[in-house]
């Protein structure tokens, strides 16, 4: 009996208290609209399959020819996103588009007016020559490129963006038929939809193989119907990347092993096992110490988790952006814990300067010569006249 | 009506209807202002459709967002400062702006957002946006006061758990960043900056119409507030239930400062400081008068800094929140000192 009424008032007190916390059905019931709010993926029209898609490498982007166009299908990473799949119509200019294309988004080519928002994009159209069709970039601060310069000095070219904030009446004024933009996974900020301007997610930096990431110059092909220049232009990048990674397996050799990057504000973000750098790494003939880790981007660790692996290291690249000289001493004064390690001790640290050598602006379509680099670094013997470009061994 | 009453209030209009033209025309891309009048009067203009957008997507709502929130914002802080009866406290006293950025962080850092590596993958999350996920996170705070309000008799105690509150959800934030990737801090300190402009013309009769629900709701406070500035010993006294009072101020205050913090990002000082500048201006503690003076004063404050912010010649927008306090901070200085003998809660 004792048990049943204290079951009973038990069962009472949980009912008051429901019925007190109206409050939590409230915010159920809102979390609940705002979930149904969010948009469903889109349907997709097409179906690229792997025959008909004209990319090799790169994974998150399918070009399909299509009449007298392509159709363009830009993927992204995460799955959730309302448009985690967005296919685009490219047709010409000059032709009327048939009725059952009608419903793709469209985009005309060659586009004439482009918003470039990373140097990752105007930087291959600056190498085909088509300075005349940008029309907007991001962060003038810190582009490197003279020529890019020159545009933004004549007001040729206007910055739209900078630390990362838009400015949507200069974006406007641009008059853009395209923007090319690092996507969002929370759907297009609702700001930058309002431009009127068609909006093309560019979700390059993605990739993780140098291949594939350096194969997204071949879009901008495409839209600027120059795709015959782009195409024979990659099978050359791709023809030395890969002779190159031959002539490394074909050669016998220790393979050093690799540490990267260094600490900044008590996190050290070493490159994951499956990122850009490790493949590139990994096909110069070296032992990248991370290797076996699985992210694709950065992961910060502990300074001490760092030297309790990676002391011992016969290499230690880092990137750094300095105008003035960057040594060994500059290096220490950084952090005292950078003698503990053999590389720097040994004088092996490579260094990417990224102010002096424009790695960010250039090196993504260049990565045969960023390969060359590190084999001429770890294996010398193997192309001795190779001149760096983007790596150096630091000597002082 | 008193004479500087009426003075007070004339030269508010006047500089706010000032402001909201200035607003219009001035702009990192020069539009002509006669035509700009002649589009919002509905008369054919000579400006391309790029203008059009320009204004009608970005100006215009921009400048009816700043007045809304700066509004929204004053008045929240108002009834904050009159329930604690603290001239410290403001909207974010109470945690409701950090369980916004907590919201945020969450959306930006563990989905994973902008870099796409999700720390944990938790689906739904990421499929709202930034908005959403700084309202529910103010939500979250907000119902978790009202049930310890419920609960504790003492409003001190009150504003104490609610100041932890903001200190819990802070370090949640903290460590949530401490785990990310570069590209989702920078997105997170971005939103922290704060922006009028998250607003286009499709969302602004949404905000509108909630922020105006809000602030007429607080008029109808003034009374009640009128009489729990006196104590709430002697409100009970004058047979109001403070119970209830307390919680429909917070529910007020929290609900102006969610909405506003969801859209245009923890946008600071102006619910301190705005009360203070209004009940200096008019010479009063009657909330009958205060609320209207702190809804007009919040609105010319929060257009002055939206314009400044935006001037031509300025390299891009500058960030929204360092801009209020920049400006806003010496101006309440200034008042302060001017009548430094009185309290501000005694004039």
């Amino acid at each position: 009996m004792l048990f049943y009424s204290a079951k009973v008032k038990t069962i009472y007190k949980i009912n008051t208290f429901l019925k007190k916390q109206f409050s939590f059905y409230l915010f159920f019931a809102l979390l609940g609209f705002f979930t149904a709010c969010t948009n469903q993926p889109e349907q997709k029209q097409f179906v690229i399959s792997p025959q008909e898609n004209l990319i090799q490498f790169a994974k998150g982007v399918r070009v399909m020819p299509l009449g007298d166009g392509f159709l363009l299908q830009i993927d992204l990473p995460w799955k959730s996103s309302a448009e985690a799949e967005k296919q685009f119509l490219l047709w010409p200019d000059s032709l009327d588009v048939p009725l059952k294309f009608q419903t793709l988004p469209l985009i005309k080519t060659p586009v004439k007016k482009l918003v470039t928002l990373s140097s990752t994009q105007w930087s291959p159209l600056l190498k085909l020559g088509l300075e005349n069709h940008i029309v907007g970039i991001s962060e003038a601060d810190y582009v490197l490129d003279s020529l890019m310069q020159q545009l933004l000095a004549a007001n040729k070219v206007v910055e739209v963006a900078k630390n990362g904030q838009f400015d949507f009446e200069k974006l406007i004024n641009t008059k853009a038929e395209l923007v090319l933009f690092s996507p969002y996974p929370t759907g297009t900020p609702v700001s930058l939809t309002r431009t009127g301007i068609t909006l093309l997610a560019w979700p390059d930096y993605i990739e993780n193989s140098p291949l594939g990431r350096a194969e997204w110059f071949r879009i901008l092909g495409f839209l600027t119907q120059k795709n015959t220049t782009t195409d024979k232009w990659f099978a050359d990048v791709v023809q030395n990347y890969q002779s190159l990674k031959q002539l490394v397996a074909d050669s016998e050799h220790q393979k050093p092993t690799i540490i990267a990057e260094k600490a900044f504000n008590g996190q050290w973000y070493i490159p994951g096992g499956k990122s850009y750098l490790a493949q590139i790494f990994e096909d110069a003939g070296a032992d990248y110490l991370w290797r076996d880790e699985s992210s694709t981007a950065s992961v910060p660790l502990d300074i001490e988790t760092i030297i309790a692996k990676g002391s011992a290291a016969d290499y230690w690249r880092i990137s750094q952006a300095s105008s003035a000289d960057y040594g060994y001493s500059q290096l220490l004064k950084e952090n005292a814990l950078y003698s503990s390690f053999e590389a720097f001790n040994n004088r092996k640290v490579i260094l990417c300067n990224t102010f002096k050598t424009g790695y960010f602006e250039k090196s993504q379509y260049e990565p045969d010569v960023l390969l060359a680099d590190f084999i001429h670094i770890f294996h010398p013997n193997l192309l001795p006249n190779h001149q760096p470009v983007y790596h150096h061994l630091l000597t002082e | 009506m008193r004479k500087r009453t009426v003075i007070s209030l004339v030269f508010l209009l006047i500089s706010g209807v000032l402001l909201l033209f200035l607003n219009l025309f001035l702009g990192s891309v020069a539009i002509d202002s006669k035509e700009v009048l002649y589009a919002l009067l509905g008369r054919t203009t000579n400006l391309d459709s790029s203008s059009l957008i320009i204004l009608y997507e970005y100006r215009f709502p921009q400048a009816i967002v700043a007045i809304l929130a700066g509004a929204g914002l004053a008045v929240a802080g108002l009834l904050m400062q009159t329930l604690f009866r603290n001239p410290l406290a403001d909207p974010s006293i109470l945690g409701i702006s950090s369980g916004a950025s907590l919201g945020v962080a969450l959306l930006l850092f563990v989905a994973g957002s902008f870099s796409g590596q999700a720390v944990v993958s938790l689906g739904w999350i990421s499929t709202l946006g930034v908005s959403a996920a700084a309202f529910t996170g103010a939500l979250v705070v907000l119902f978790f006061l009202l049930l310890m309000s419920a609960r504790i008799k003492q409003v001190v105690t009150l504003l104490i758990i609610g100041i932890m509150i903001a200190y819990l959800t802070g370090s949640l934030t903290g460590l949530l960043r401490f785990y990310s990737q570069k590209e989702d801090i920078q997105a997170f300190v971005i939103w922290g900056m704060g922006t009028f402009s998250g607003v286009g013309s499709a969302q602004l009769p949404f905000f509108s119409a909630a922020i105006l629900v809000g602030l007429f709701a607080a008029l109808f406070l003034s009374k009640p507030l009128n009489m729990m500035l006196l104590g709430n010993r002697y409100a009970e006294n004058l047979g109001l239930n403070t119970k209830l009072h307390t919680n429909l101020i917070l529910l007020l205050a929290g609900y102006l400062t969610a909405i506003i913090t969801a859209y245009a990002g923890p946008i600071a000082f102006i619910g301190l400081a705005v009360p203070h500048i209004a009940r200096n201006l008019f010479k009063t503690s009657d909330h009958r008068l205060l609320i209207p003076a702190s809804i007009l004063s919040g609105a010319v404050l929060a257009l002055f800094c939206n314009l400044i912010a935006r001037l031509p010649g300025l390299e891009g927008n500058l960030p929204i929140n360092s801009i209020t306090s920049l400006i806003g901070a010496p101006f309440v200085i200034w008042v302060m000192l001017r009548q430094h003998k009185q309290s501000a809660f005694e004039s």
